[in-house]
């Protein structure tokens, strides 16, 4: 199964093109002691990583060199962009997925019809898989590390943890009062109601907001505070209580045969 | 015949997604897929109240799928591709009045219909006119012996005994008239239900069921079920004895891959939901079963009771909410309760996406039995 487009789906295509005028990860990795290089290549295009030698293996410096299509240039530069400072399992399982994510910032989020993945996107990001994924393969053989799940996932920032629940809300508020006003909303029909477990920000509704309104705010609320605090919040609202009394038949609803 | 003799696989614990490349590489190009399978209730309402049931997790905004709303949903179905329509999700479906015209008006279309049950409200007369009808049907009995079962499901010592007979006829029509629909018996384990395994195995060969597949129990995020995953290692000896009951015409099954896992995902996106949706007994759809709950609010797509199926399918929302689970802004990992219904097809499209895992070469072998139901 090959799902590739071309080298970049069209709506990337601008933006790859600028990241190429601007390029800022071209060339060779400079060797760190105590730190391991590792390149690989393919039809001309080299990538080359430098990874810190402890239990944490992140990408401290991404380079690339050899790319001579101004696209490509772009993408794979956006790619070492994505990945320093990433665990190298992380890099060679979501790199691309995290460069796509970055050059699509501000766009349509539908630029495919269906699932926008690094295949849907173009053949370019296939490029980039390869490569880095090999050069995982190299780490692991280096190391001796054997291939493990991938559980990483970003650290709140200290500013957010070192917060009381007070705090979280309060610095959240001119937020939400900022998401309001964009969107002509009042205080009462979209507000802020609890945080649960550090990072789960429970939100409310006011009846004036249509149910079929409330999915595409709750996903424009938490990425616009996601953006702006840099700290990866999720958005919820308050649980609904099971219905059933002991599961059992509803009052609303007709029954069936349960005699 | 059996449903178990015609040579081909009965595929219990794993996926079928890799049968279907057709459509896997189609959603690799971006295009907009049809589910393969569709995960459904025709009710939130129940009339069991088992220790362990999800559903009580999973309350959301009520609306009453009438015939109207099913048939429509059904037609929509048939004309986008949808292979199989399981009755199973957050509801007792055999209780809606609507269940047996669904079953039929479905299967008329061409789909590929299921249903999992508590099996309590059949009568031999209804099950002669849907087991012809269905795929499979899948009883949900989590003990073999009447009292145990009383306390586990919720419900009266005698109504085991219904169940019983029911499955015993179903068996029977089978037989006699000689239809490929398959007979199984689920039981959902917990760990405190370790004593009942044996007997629920040894019953089900009794009964006359093709298969009795054990599975894990699945949890909120939070744990809120309180399922203790440590505690089914101490179990795998009787687990691989009850095993040992298969014969040509009985198998015994348990979902290794799902209770090894001991709750935890190897994956981050979840790439399978456009394979597989699951839609609430209020007509709600979502991406997973364990999202209906209104606090989940964010990835609720669309109601059949508001609105025609193909059109919701047809929507931005609903590629939103599927680019959103497949994206970097979510974590399956952390954002998930445990094991959910689209886990296997997660892990092979993951490790696919990844590069770990090739599409096999099917050419000459025949499919798996229900080979709709991923």
């Amino acid at each position: 199964m090959t799902g590739e487009q071309g080298i970049v789906h069209p709506a990337f295509a601008d933006a790859a093109r600028a990241a190429a005028k601007r390029a800022m990860r071209r060339g060779s990795v400079t060797p760190e002691q105590a730190e391991l290089v590792y390149t690989a290549a393919e039809n001309g295009l080299t990538l080359g990583v430098r990874v810190e030698s402890t239990t944490r293996n992140l990408v401290r410096e991404a380079r690339h060199d050899g790319a001579d299509d101004a696209v490509l240039v772009g993408i794979v530069d956006v790619f070492c962009q994505s990945i320093e400072g990433l665990p190298l399992r992380e890099a060679a399982d979501h790199g691309t997925i995290h460069a796509l994510d970055r050059l699509r910032e501000d766009r349509p989020t539908s630029v495919v019809a269906g699932i926008l993945t690094p295949r849907s996107a173009g053949s370019a990001f296939g490029v980039c898989d390869r490569l880095i994924r090999r050069i995982l393969a190299d780490h692991e053989t280096a190391t001796k590390a054997k291939p493990t799940d991938n559980f990483w996932i970003p650290a709140l920032s200290k500013a957010w943890r070192g917060q009381s629940a007070d705090q979280r809300l309060a610095t959240l508020q001119p937020l939400i009062e900022i998401f309001r006003t964009e969107r002509q909303l009042e205080a009462e029909d979209f507000y802020l109601a609890e945080i649960e477990k550090t990072q789960r920000i429970i939100v409310g509704f006011g009846p004036r907001i249509g149910v079929d309104k409330k999915p595409p705010l709750l996903r424009e609320f938490e990425r616009q505070i996601r953006k702006i605090t840099g700290d990866r919040l999720e958005v919820y609202m308050e649980e609904m209580k099971d219905d059933n009394a002991l599961r059992r038949l509803g009052p609303t609803e007709p029954a069936g045969d349960v005699s | 015949m059996t449903g178990m003799t015609d040579h081909t696989d009965l595929i219990l614990d794993g996926t079928k997604i890799a049968w279907h490349q057709d459509r896997v590489r189609a959603w690799e190009r971006g295009e907009r897929i049809a589910p393969i399978t569709i995960d459904m209730a025709l009710t939130r309402a129940c009339n069991f109240a088992c220790h362990y049931c999800y559903a009580m997790l999973q309350e959301n905004d009520r609306k009453v799928i009438n015939r109207q709303v099913i048939f429509d949903f059904l037609e929509d179905c048939a004309k986008i591709g949808v292979r199989g329509i399981s009755f199973v999700s957050d509801g007792e479906s055999t209780i809606s009045p609507v269940f047996i015209d669904a079953v039929k008006r479905g299967h008329e279309l061409g789909l590929s219909m299921a249903v999992g049950t508590n099996a309590f409200v059949f009568t031999r007369r209804k099950l002669e006119e849907i087991l012809p009808a269905l795929t499979y049907v899948r009883v949900n009995i989590s003990a073999g012996e009447s009292g145990r079962y009383a306390e586990i499901m919720g419900v009266k010592e005698r109504w085991f005994d219904r169940v019983c007979q029911n499955i015993r006829d179903m068996a029977d029509i089978k037989q006699k008239n000689n239809l490929p629909v398959t007979i199984g018996m689920q039981m959902v384990l917990m760990p405190q239900y370790a004593d009942q395994i044996m007997p629920l195995a040894r019953l089900g060969k009794e009964l006359g069921a093709d298969y009795l597949v054990i599975k894990h129990c699945s949890d909120n995020e939070d744990g809120d079920l309180g399922v203790d995953y440590s505690g089914y290692e101490q179990l795998y000896g009787t687990l691989r004895e009850a095993e040992g009951l298969s014969n040509e015409n009985y198998k015994v099954r348990v979902k290794w891959s799902k209770i090894d896992a001991q709750g935890q995902r190897s994956y981050q996106r979840c790439y399978g939901a456009p394979f597989m949706i699951q839609i609430s007994g209020s007509g709600l759809i979502a991406p997973c079963g364990m999202l209906f709950n209104e606090r989940y609010k964010k990835f609720h797509i669309g109601n059949i009771c508001d609105d025609r199926f193909i059109n919701i399918w047809n929507s931005d929302q609903y590629w939103e909410v599927m680019n959103y689970i497949a994206g970097p802004e979510f974590n399956a990992q952390g954002m998930c309760g445990s094991l959910c219904l689209q886990h296997n097809v997660n892990e092979f499209l993951d490790g696919y996406m990844k590069g770990r895992i090739e599409a096999p070469d099917f050419a000459g072998r025949a499919p798996p039995m229900h080979l709709n139901f991923v």
